[in-house]
């Protein structure tokens, strides 16, 4: 008898069993199996039992006794689940004010990080489509001038380029290319100013600008070979092909004749390099004086590296090449990478200190901020709100509700409201792109194909959620159940200081961001409104083209007669662009030393031009037909008497490309070029004959009747389209970009401070109900309405100061570190920072006082009455 | 048909069930049958029958007391729920009807 309990049924059947075995059967039918087994084994043996244990183990393995798969975990979470979502719809129902401020503000927030990522991601893309990209370098140029500082130039000289590849290991291949420029095309009897670009025939090869029709190897190696873009074969040789045809170029009396031998596809928006014919760019070089010399700077020189090269290593050899080369110590050479030129442009001392990723990051900045705003929002007005769901939760926590349970409900609730939030947004980014692409001067579309569109939208839900929903969904699930359904909630002094510190800290970036937006503002209006140094009111410029520039004179007597005219003047060359520069002009007492290298930029003008643009001279005269010697003779500006070291420079001899001459006035400096840039030395020649711009100063209100006039003799005169500008446009054109940023940053920061308020608004409204009946009890103890107000007033403006004085500095320091890009910068006075701080406290305290007003005259009866 | 129908396992188990009385559980009720019966029936055939039969409602279940035997594990009791015990009842009724109805002559060839 005692030998029986020592033997069991087998192990591993018993396992199996009790694996697949439905948990409520499990006890007792385990204990008929034993009991079945016992039995067995002392009637028909151990093997026979083990075979009967068997037999019953499998034959158990049927539905009604397998437990259900999975049932307990799916069952109950779906169920859950749908609970959940009952109650968060319930919620929103319930609470519609707080449902409208969060959605308002997530949506708002998500809607300008959506747009702001989506430009941010436009211009990482520029100058990156390249399929030598990551080998492609731009060779740049440091001059170190006579006081000390360098300055970095796009510009080389021709042979440098072939040198580098010669003698740098790594360096596989370059482009040069001259500067784009629009020239006079004519093709099939027609004329066009088309934007034309001169490069080394390997251009193609190098970058990825695909061919139509053509082949990259060979389309440019014949000198008079030309490639030009599908637009401009489409739109002028119809439907044949163009391969074969013969296009005229003109530039100023010459003319010469190119054979089309590719057409390349539309050149991609996000290429720096924009241009509608190619030409080799060897056909310049007989124009050129001097090219093979290596203080020449004329070209842009791309370099290939090798995908090996080491870019410390090229760079450290670029810098002594000049000096072992030519024995040129006043320069040095070095790389950029192809794709950073367009951020990365601004460079100071040899440095690169930035450019365009200064607004990347700026903007980056702003939908980082107007999205934390949005989201301490949410954080805020869930946990003030926590005592409104306190029973909820208990009642939840005491039927069994485990924290992780309660955090998953308050996630679903906030998850629900962040995914409204954002379909909304996406709507409205979609909506609004048309508007935005105008303030940008993109052209850019929501790709709803493009998997990192939704690469984007999740980074942005989940950020969103994490800041938004953990915290309050933790701090909610985290209450003690009996304290909750007392409604006894500790009152919790990290939450409150949290709370607090939230609406200092969103105070504290509305005031960066308007601070931020006034300063960029002024700055644009004070460029606007510089005194340039001359007048740009009223004046018209119209290029002239090879047909009209012979008839200049003419045209110009021609002109003079009308009414609306007040005076008609020429130049060559555009000084609103970059001017050419020399350093050859010659003085009495030049350090002839090319160390001493110093840049003027050249222009010719006709008499009048100074008049006409009222430039003053500050010493001298201006030229004037009276005196015929005139023609060579110069007149130098401010800067450039300084530059030379002149005191009196009247009377002064001057030698420039061969001509001798006298330095007749001193022009006060004027502004010719972005006010990003300081003023340039500048020498005026005189020449009556140039006319590559014809300028036209009409009386006011004239302007539509001299135009038609203008286009009327233009016409007479030559078939090539009829062009004009006005001077003020095109002035305001060169910050385009800026004012661009302007009324983003503008528009943004309005967005912020409405949503900081809409927060303030619903925190300040749950106070105002939490403590209806205090203020009643208040109220019928004697407190006056004022009393009642300032109480409710203090909590918030107290928060909103302190803000302020955190937010005030850092937008000091921000908008000082900005300015600084600029040569001339506006001088902020205290209220630039002064104002927005008013402003936000102004509309802190006109929300907050409004609601605090509603509380303290409502009748103590009403409030009391139900207790 | 009657609505509630019993098919012919689970109204002999049943029966067995009201047999042992307050003795019903896995083993006793397949000792029962197979002495009275002569049936061998598997614990799985059993155990899923006394499953259903409580789902619907005919029989309730309680544990006993836990002893050494049998590993150590509690037997259910199966009993006749008052609605199994009216079902076995018109089950009887139904059957004795159909005796009933047969013909006298039938039985006495």
């Amino acid at each position: 008898m005692i030998k029986k309990n020592y033997h069991t049924p087998p192990h591993h059947l018993l396992r199996f069993f009790r694996w697949y075995c439905h948990p409520d059967y499990l006890e007792d039918i385990e204990g008929d199996l034993w009991e079945r087994y016992e039995r067995n084994t002392r009637e028909k043996g151990i093997r026979g039992a083990n075979w009967r244990f068997f037999r019953d183990v499998l034959l158990l393995f049927r539905p009604g006794i397998i437990r259900p798969m999975k049932e307990k975990s799916q069952l109950i979470n779906y169920g859950m689940f749908r609970n959940n979502l009952k109650t968060a719809f319930r919620i929103f129902k319930f609470e519609k004010s707080f449902t409208a401020i969060n959605v308002i503000g997530l949506t708002a927030g998500i809607w300008c990080s959506i747009l702001i990522a989506l430009w941010v991601q436009h211009e990482y893309s520029f100058d990156r489509f390249h399929a030598k990209e990551d080998q492609l370098y731009r060779l740049l140029k440091n001059d170190f001038l006579d006081n000390n500082e360098i300055k970095t130039l796009p510009w080389t000289a021709y042979p440098i380029a072939d040198v580098v590849v010669e003698e740098i290991p790594g360096v596989v291949d370059r482009v040069r290319c001259a500067e784009p420029e629009p020239l006079v095309l004519s093709m099939q009897d027609r004329f066009v100013k088309q934007i034309v670009i001169a490069a080394d025939p390997n251009f193609f090869e190098v970058f990825s600008f695909p061919l139509i029709e053509g082949d990259p190897k060979s389309c440019l190696r014949d000198l008079s070979s030309i490639v030009i873009s599908e637009q401009l074969a489409n739109n002028h040789f119809n439907a044949e092909s163009a391969i074969g045809k013969t296009i005229s170029i003109y530039e100023g009396p010459y003319s010469m004749d190119f054979k089309v031998t590719g057409i390349f596809r539309k050149i991609p928006e996000n290429s720096s390099m924009q241009f509608d014919v190619v030409l080799p760019v060897d056909n310049y070089l007989p124009f050129m004086s001097y090219p093979e010399h290596w203080g020449n700077s004329w070209l842009f020189t791309y370099i290939v590296l090798d995908r090996k090269a080491n870019i410390k290593e090229v760079n450290d050899q670029l810098k002594e090449l000049p000096e072992r080369k030519v024995g040129a110590e006043w320069f040095t050479l070095m790389l950029q990478p192809y794709a950073d030129q367009y951020l990365y442009a601004k460079i100071e001392n040899g440095q690169v200190i930035g450019g365009r990723i200064n607004y990347v990051i700026m903007f980056a900045m702003i939908a980082i901020f107007t999205l934390l705003i949005a989201c301490f929002n949410f954080v805020n007005l869930t946990t003030a709100r926590s005592a409104r769901r306190s029973k909820e939760i208990g009642i939840r926590k005491v039927t069994g509700a485990g924290k992780g349970a309660l955090i998953f409900q308050f996630l679903v609730e906030s998850a629900l409201l962040v995914g409204f939030s954002i379909t909304m947004a996406v709507l409205l980014a979609q909506l609004s792109m048309p508007v935005f692409n105008e303030v940008t001067g993109k052209n850019m579309t929501i790709d709803f194909l493009n998997i990192n569109f939704y690469k984007l939208l999740s980074a942005i839900v989940i950020v969103t959620l994490l800041l938004s929903g953990i915290y309050p969904a933790i701090f909610l699930a985290s209450f003690q159940a009996i304290r909750a359904l007392k409604g006894k909630l500790k009152k919790n002094t990290t939450e409150a200081m949290l709370r607090r510190g939230l609406v200092t800290f969103q105070f504290g970036l509305a005031v960066l961001l308007i601070a931020g937006t006034l300063a960029v503002f002024l700055q644009l209006t004070y460029i606007q409104n510089k005194d340039l140094g001359l007048d740009r009111e009223n004046i018209i410029y119209v290029p002239m083209d090879f047909k009209s520039q012979p008839h200049y004179q003419s045209i110009k007597t021609e002109i003079s007669r009308h009414s609306g005219i007040q005076a008609v003047s020429a130049s060559d060359g555009d000084f609103m662009t970059e001017l050419g520069t020399s350093s050859d002009p010659k003085w009495k007492d030049k350090d002839i030393s090319e160390k001493h290298l110093n840049r003027f930029a050249i222009m010719d003008i006709d008499f009048g031009l100074l008049e006409l643009l009222d430039i003053k001279m500050s010493q001298g005269r201006s030229f004037s037909p009276d005196f015929p010697a005139d023609t060579s003779n110069f007149i130098i500006n401010e800067e450039a008497a300084k530059t030379m070291g002149l005191e009196h420079p009247i009377g002064e001899d001057l030698e420039f490309s061969r001509v001798k001459g006298k330095i007749v006035g001193v022009a006060k400096n004027f502004h010719f070029a972005s006010l990003h840039e300081p003023i340039m030395p500048i020498i005026l020649r005189c020449k009556p004959s140039s006319s590559a711009l014809l300028y036209v100063k009409t009386r006011p209100a004239k302007t539509k009747e001299v135009l038609s006039y203008l286009e009327k003799i233009h016409d007479k005169h030559s078939d090539v389209p009829f062009a004009y500008h006005f001077l003020d446009k095109t002035l305001e054109q060169g910050y385009k970009k800026e004012m661009a940023t302007q009324k983003l940053a503008g528009y943004f920061s309005i967005l912020a401070i409405i949503i900081s308020c809409l927060g303030l608004l619903g925190l300040a409204s749950y106070s105002a109900e939490r403590r209806t009946r205090e203020m009643a009890i208040r109220k019928v103890m004697g407190a006056k309405v004022v009393n009642i107000v300032n109480l409710l007033l203090n909590e918030y403006l107290r928060l909103i100061s302190i803000g302020l004085l955190i937010g005030i500095p850092i937008a000091y320091y921000w908008t000082k570190s900005w300015l600084n890009s600029f040569a001339y910068k506006v001088q902020l006075d205290w209220w630039v920072y002064a104002l927005p701080g008013v402003l936000v406290f102004f509309v802190a305290f006109l929300t907050v006082s409004k609601l605090s007003l509603k509380t303290a005259r409502t009748n103590p009866v009403d409030s009391l009455k139900n207790d | 048909m009657s609505k509630h129908h019993l098919g012919e396992f689970e109204e002999i188990v049943m029966l067995t069930v009201a047999i042992l009385y307050e003795e019903a559980y896995g083993i006793a009720i397949i000792d029962e049958m197979e002495e009275r019966l002569g049936r061998k029936v598997s614990i799985g055939a059993l155990q899923t029958v006394l499953r259903r039969l409580e789902k619907k409602g005919y029989l309730s279940s309680r544990f006993g007391e836990a002893t050494k035997m049998r590993g150590g594990k509690r037997k259910r009791y199966f009993t006749l729920t008052p609605f199994g015990k009216k079902v076995l009842a018109e089950v009887k009724e139904q059957r004795l009807g159909l005796w009933n109805a047969i013909p006298k002559f039938v039985f006495n060839e």
